[in-house]
């Protein structure tokens, strides 16, 4: 990792439901300005319910941070107040979401709709405003952007919806974008035309990027860092290269070996064995214990310290680094 | 997903069909013919009456329908078809001004309850429990009569009774869709609440307030016929259908005309609404294809 001042460090961050043991358990990760972290992690680790914590939108689901800091751009996220925070979101975070079908308002017209957002941020006439969403949605390849700016959601194919999900987060510059999982509800095509679009534009913007997916792919195309979680903790966190070159935590080896690839199939695709326990049967120690296949009761017992293999690469195993014990075994 | 769906959702739909749809719907056309007839009447009633409502003479009274008094004449003369013409401002402007009082109280309640959820929601949903646990004719019957009887309050009255219905219906709405994405989306750009309320959220929730709001004027009508039929709504010697059920009912059997053109009215205005307000259901329910 370079010495760059991160633009958000996310510092022992957890959150929990209420009850004793918190779901997200102390994560810390960076992003630095114009770099893409990817998230990643199988479904109900704790990935969206962060994004959601960043943007400071938790209010409308029953999660509540529980600990930790988050410094973005010298501020810290969770001790501002509800109205500074709205000032920050859809101007310096924005955020796509997941679903483009349902992201957008039925009722409002695509260009209405980030008109909207630059009007609430920037001290713009409508004139300018409209002109700006105008010149967003030619940025994002929407066809016919002047046809397209007074067209309605439903008016739109899923692409194209994703597209003005976009222009819209990207319509005031902001310097982090939360990406949910933003091609999942996109067939393969359209995924990979709109995956590059957002790398363009993030060259282009210099924006910094937290992409969240369960698809390695993805990650291997776009990604700067990676940050592997598991069970609301991350479990290994690194350059892309370090992850897919040298891949030191139990999960993450399994993540791999659970990908599909083209070629001779040379046996059946890995699985990961188990799934994940409840949160109240979580091991005290490694929370992949369970499922591990090399646990053992230290691992039951006591969480694992963080492991560097070089520098910006961290793991938390008590196996780390694996290919010693792989050996000796 | 299958092929069929994704194709449908790529090929651009037409934006509205709620028109062609009503338009299809004969229920939902003859309501509107209905409505639009006795809108008419109203408000030419001036040039269509044949008579000055107001004008009795001692010379025709109780007369049954004939070429001059198309209608027949009431116990002090007076033209019964003039009478209902200017009858129908009434009955029409009763039911339009109450529901519009009850939207204006209900629809920014029930916003702001289901929106906020919490303490807001709580407290007016307990005030609305409590309207409702008392019949809305009962409870107009009682403002009407403590404001003083007048059209205006009965107005009045009719539209505080029918509030309830319209806020419990907007909360419940709002609850729906305010956990919509877009909505998540609106609060991702920072929009502050109000505008996420009335861009986001108001349009979304309103197409079963507007079929509540057509049925609901039908009842309003037959609210305020009720009123003026007790002496609480139009004072006379105004014309109101209600008040002149009021007084033919004294004549059922020698003069039978007097009650039954104005029972007839305010049957075929509320079959109207009613027709009217089904058909804008079916038009405008988004499961139906």
């Amino acid at each position: 990792m370079t010495t760059t001042e991160p633009l958000l460090s996310v510092e022992n961050f957890s959150l929990g439901f209420g009850s004793k043991i918190d779901l997200i358990d102390g994560i810390s990760f960076s992003v630095e300005p114009g770099k893409t972290l990817c998230l990643v992690g199988e479904s109900g680790c704790g990935k969206s319910v962060t994004s959601l914590a960043l943007m400071g939108l938790l209010a409308t689901t029953p999660a509540r941070i529980t600990g930790g800091k988050a410094r973005f751009d010298g501020k810290d996220l969770f001790t501002l107040s509800e109205r500074a925070r709205a000032d920050l979101r859809g101007n310096d975070i924005a955020m796509i979401f997941q679903e483009p079908m349902t992201s957008l308002n039925p009722s409002m017209t695509i260009g209405q709709q980030i008109v909207e957002g630059i009007l609430r941020h920037k001290p713009v006439s409508r004139d300018a405003a409209q002109a700006r969403a105008l010149e967003m949605l030619g940025l994002v390849r929407m066809p016919a952007p002047e046809k397209r700016f007074h067209a309605y959601p439903h008016q739109l194919s899923g692409g194209m919806r994703q597209r003005a999900m976009i222009a819209m987060a990207l319509a005031n510059a902001p310097k982090l974008l939360i990406a949910d999982e933003p091609t999942t509800a996109l067939d393969v095509t359209i995924q990979a035309q709109i995956l590059a679009l957002v790398s363009r534009l993030q060259a282009e913007t210099g924006t910094a990027m937290i992409l969240i997916t369960h698809d390695l792919s993805v990650v291997a195309e776009v990604a700067d860092h990676v940050a592997v979680m598991y069970a609301g903790r991350i479990v290994e966190v690194g350059s892309v290269d370090d992850i897919f070159s040298d891949p030191q935590h139990p999960y993450t080896l399994g993540l791999f070996g659970s990908v599909p690839s083209i070629g001779r199939r040379s046996s059946t695709l890995a699985t990961i064995e188990g799934s994940v326990p409840p949160l109240e049967h979580m091991p005290r120690g490694c929370r992949f214990a369970t499922r591990c296949p090399f646990a053992d009761q230290r691992c039951m017992d006591e969480v694992p310290p963080d492991y560097e293999p070089k520098a910006g690469h961290r793991v938390a195993c008590w196996y780390a680094p694996l290919e010693a014990h792989v050996r000796a075994a | 997903m299958t092929l069929a769906s994704q194709i449908e959702i790529v090929a651009p739909r037409r934006r509205f069909r709620g028109f062609s749809k009503l338009a299809g719907n004969r229920g939902a056309l003859v309501g509107g013919a209905i409505v639009i007839f006795f809108v008419v009447l109203a408000v030419f009633a001036p040039l269509l009456a044949t008579h000055d409502p107001f004008a009795s003479a001692f010379t025709s009274v109780r007369k049954p329908p004939s070429a001059e008094f198309l209608l027949g004449t009431d116990e002090i003369g007076r033209d019964i078809f003039s009478r209902l013409l200017f009858g129908a401002r009434a009955s029409l402007m009763a039911g339009v001004v109450s529901v519009a009082i009850a939207l204006a109280i209900g629809l920014p309640l029930g916003l702001v309850a289901g929106y906020f959820g919490g303490l807001v929601d709580g407290a007016i949903s307990r005030v609305i429990d409590a309207l409702l646990a008392i019949p809305s004719l009962i409870l107009a019957i009682a403002l009407a009569a403590t404001l003083g009887p007048s059209l205006m309050n009965a107005m009045l009255a009719i539209g505080i009774a029918a509030t309830p219905i319209f806020v419990r219906l907007t909360r419940g709405q709002v609850l729906a869709v305010k956990t919509e994405d877009y909505v998540e989306g609106a609060r991702a750009i920072g929009l502050p609440h109000g505008l996420i309320i009335m861009r986001y959220i108001l349009p979304n929730v309103l197409s079963p307030v507007v079929v509540q709001a057509t049925i609901t004027i039908a009842t309003a009508i037959i609210a305020e016929a009720s009123l003026s039929f007790l002496g609480l709504g139009q004072q006379p010697p105004n014309p109101s259908w209600g008040s002149m059920l009021n007084t033919a009912k004294n004549f059922m059997t020698q003069a039978p005309w007097m009650s039954i053109f104005p029972g007839g009215a305010i049957f075929l205005v509320v079959l109207g609404f009613n027709l009217l307000g089904d058909g804008l259901r079916d038009a405008l329910d988004p499961r139906d294809h």
